[in-house]
């Protein structure tokens, strides 16, 4: 099998940028947390579901793209 | 004693072998069934990452709920659909053939790991412990986690 691209963005390890990240675990559910994450260089706010949810939208934003889609500050949708 | 060895049958079956503990991290490789070639981790977020990556290339299982993003959702892109009743995994499995790996074997300690299902945004499934020969079950990757470490703070 072909080379494993993981991640959406394609900023390798190197390009990281430093972030901070406030983090609120409102419940302890199905053996994982839920709760609420603020990324405070960008003041942007996500639910997560999970703690695997929790560390793909931190790990999510230090790989993703360095220009943010400023139109998309809304919640994204929930459910498939 | 008996020699009847825990196994796990799946189509998604992923070993991760952990040959090291360093800087309060893992590292080592992960075999699965379609592929000579491991791939390798150097902490639990790539494990996991790579992990998460696979079950996204198979479709398999199927994630119960879309992936939330800081920024502007992407479509996921899966494997087009040659026959659209064949899952994609079958495709996969089609044209890269089966390994077992469940003889593979980190130096540290070696997880075989099914993920049955992807629900509420997280993973449920079995994990064996190939060097004690225990299968567990584990209702989110956390829990996975935990009991991954469990095993590796024993040695």
């Amino acid at each position: 099998m072909a080379k494993m691209d993981n991640d959406q963005g394609q900023i390798p390890y190197h390009g990281r940028k430093k972030g901070s990240f406030i983090v609120k675990v409102d419940y302890c559910e199905n053996e994982t947390w839920q709760g609420r994450v603020t990324w405070a260089e960008e003041n942007k706010s996500e639910h997560f579901r999970s703690a695997l949810e929790l560390i793909k939208l931190i790990d999510g934003a230090m790989h993703g793209k360095l220009s943010l889609h400023q139109d998309d500050d809304k919640e994204n949708a929930g459910t498939a | 004693m008996s020699d009847n060895k825990q196994m796990l049958y799946a189509r998604n079956l992923i070993s991760v072998c952990v040959d090291g503990v360093e800087n309060g991290d893992y590292q080592g490789w992960i075999w699965h069934q379609y592929s000579d070639e491991p791939l390798e981790f150097e902490g639990f977020l790539q494990m996991l990452s790579i992990m998460e990556g696979l079950l996204d290339e198979w479709d398999f299982p199927q994630k119960a709920l879309a992936t939330r993003s800081f920024f502007k959702q992407e479509k996921p892109v899966y494997k087009k659909h040659v026959n659209p009743d064949e899952l994609v995994i079958d495709q996969v499995q089609k044209e890269n053939g089966v390994r077992n790996v469940q003889n593979k074997r980190g130096k540290r300690a070696t997880f075989i790991v099914q993920v049955s299902f992807r629900q509420r945004a997280t993973w449920q499934g079995h994990v064996i412990h190939a060097e004690s020969d225990e299968k567990k079950d584990y209702q989110s990757a956390m829990e996975l986690l935990r009991i991954m470490d469990e095993y590796l703070r024993e040695k």
